[in-house]
């Protein structure tokens, strides 16, 4: 497979938008209080599966194009396709950003489907329809992938979680620090109690 | 030559823009690396148990002039401006003065720094306090003025991570914890449910709605709020808060940022925390006058007057202790029940 300027330029945009993303992505994983090598290790898995949810998106794209509307590309060509419309993760470290990034990020992902549409309807000489189509229904069965409880995956994201993070799952950072802050007044009072207890005696 | 000095005018401008980018960008991290640990030794639930106590045991050698039951706790939290707890502005001492005056039944606390989770000052022990302090020393010169912008950017970006609900709540229960030593410090009572008022000026208001749940749980104690001119976000906090009274002078548009940077606040999102909050009748808008947000005629002048011929200071302080007069005693509760209560919830270990 020769190496040409399109895919270099698709791999290189692939990479800063991950490595963006990450940034963006890092300071959540504090709420649920990761060591360094935790840290680090979550960072790569989160790599893994946004390359995963890329490839499968790539695939789909090409598979949806050539069962609805009989277009055939090859993987490689698609592959780039999908990755140009990626660019606007490059701001993904905009997440980071305090009440903004919040909506920064539904905001880019948004951009990177609108980006998907046009980049696919281009390529592969479509109309909108055909374009959406093609680019939304691969999203939409990721989804239900993920959502289809007989498939297990549940199981397998919590194996992968505890391997990366040593935690059984990701909680809200509300509950935890509720939870934290309930048990701190639990202890105060039995230490109270105790000590109550103590003089009584 | 005119051209020079638009480039560098225009250079000039984009370092200070990319300065206060990378600021923003950075924010969340002292609160966040606090809560992991990364920064220094991770809190615990234990730890506030002994340092409360050690605290308690610190205060009562030191026993300060106060009543000896006291009907309310108020919290003083200062405004994006202040670097420290100590080093409020001479207006804000001479109103907090003039409140226990005229609130002899309240204790009335301001040692707790709203932008920090661990209540280190600006001008503390931290990476860059030799570059707060320096700005700190000049804050009076032209210079240091214009650089003092860099400490209400800081606070303002810290005001927002307090109303992100993704680093928000470990934030807002960092400095709730500030607040909690703090009152064991001052005498609240380790297992007493005394009404606790947090009263936030600008961007303390924000502080003080985002602590409440964290206080309301960690107190068992009513949370009242009092915002003097407050940045008010969509902080679901409120949804612990009793009831607030919001200040806003007719010539202070500062709070208008709450209401149209967070949509919770707008009236179109019917289900927001704070429209449900504004709906159960909990909220009361004062407007005391013509005062400004900040600088001469704010809520703290002690010399501007009103056509009643009250200052500024005389009428804010009137406001809030009217306010805070109607706060009812909560109904006791005993340690047996709060702790049947919270071992059915909580899972230590």
């Amino acid at each position: 497979m020769a190496l040409t300027p399109e895919l270099q330029k698709a791999f290189l945009i692939l990479l800063l938008a991950t490595f963006s993303l990450l940034i963006g992505n890092s300071v959540v994983l504090f709420a649920n209080r990761v060591s360094r090598t935790q840290f680090i290790r979550s960072l790569l898995a989160f790599a893994f599966l946004f390359l995963l949810t890329f490839f499968f998106w790539t695939l789909s794209v090409q598979f949806l194009a050539g069962l609805l509307f009989q277009v055939h590309k090859p993987f490689i060509d698609v592959f780039i396709i999908v990755s140009y419309s990626f660019t606007p993760f490059f701001l993904g470290f905009l997440i980071l950003l305090p009440h903004f990034g919040h909506y920064l990020y539904a905001l880019l992902r948004v951009w990177v489907v609108m980006n998907l549409i046009t980049h696919v309807a281009n390529a592969y000489e479509f109309g909108l329809f055909k374009a959406l189509a093609v680019s939304v229904l691969g999203w939409l069965l990721l989804e239900l992938i993920t959502s289809l409880s007989f498939l297990k995956l549940d199981v397998i994201k919590r194996w992968f979680l505890k391997f990366t993070t040593g935690k059984a799952e990701y909680r809200d950072p509300n509950d935890l620090v509720l939870e934290f802050v309930r048990a701190q007044r639990l202890l105060t009072l039995q230490a109270v109690q105790k000590e109550a207890g103590a003089s009584d005696d | 030559m005119i051209d020079a000095l638009i480039t560098t005018a225009l250079a000039f401008a984009g370092i200070i823009l990319g300065l206060l980018f990378i600021m923003a960008l950075l924010s969340p991290l002292e609160a966040m690396t606090w809560w992991a640990g990364w920064s220094s030794q991770a809190p615990s639930p234990g730890r506030l148990n002994q340092e409360a106590r050690a605290e308690v045991k610190a205060a009562s050698e030191f026993p300060e002039e106060s009543e000896s039951h006291p009907r309310f706790f108020l919290v003083y939290l200062t405004a994006i401006g202040g670097v420290s707890a100590e080093e409020i502005s001479y207006r804000e001492r001479v109103f907090l003065e003039k409140l226990q005056e005229a609130l002899p039944e309240a204790i009335i606390i301001s040692d707790v720094y709203p932008f920090s989770v661990t209540n280190n000052p600006l001008t503390g022990e931290r990476m860059f306090g030799w570059l707060w302090r320096t700005i700190q020393q000049k804050r009076k010169t032209l210079t240091g003025g214009m650089l003092a912008s860099f400490i209400f950017a800081r606070n303002l970006f810290n005001v927002a991570v307090s109303a992100d609900p993704r680093y928000g709540p470990i934030n807002n229960a960092g400095v709730s914890r500030e607040i909690t030593k703090s009152l064991y410090r001052h005498g609240f009572p380790l297992a007493g449910d005394i009404p606790v008022v947090t009263m936030g000026w600008s961007g303390g208001g924000q502080i003080a709605v985002g602590v409440a749940p964290f206080l309301r749980l960690g107190l068992d104690a009513p949370i009242y709020v009092v915002s003097i001119g407050g940045v008010l976000t969509d902080d679901p906090g409120i949804a612990f808060v009793k009831h607030l009274w919001h200040l806003q002078g007719s010539r202070d548009n500062f709070p208008l940022i709450g209401d149209l940077l967070f949509p919770g606040r707008w009236p179109i999102i019917n289900n927001s925390a704070w429209n449900k909050f504004k709906r159960a009748g909990k909220l009361t808008r004062i407007d005391p006058g013509p005062m400004t947000h900040t600088g001469r005629k704010d809520y703290f002048d002690p010399h501007t007057t009103l056509p009643d011929g009250r200052t500024h200071v005389e009428q804010t302080v009137a406001i809030i202790r009217d306010a805070i007069r109607t706060i009812e005693p909560p109904p006791q509760t005993s340690i047996e029940e709060e702790l049947l209560n919270l071992s059915q919830q909580v899972h230590i270990g």
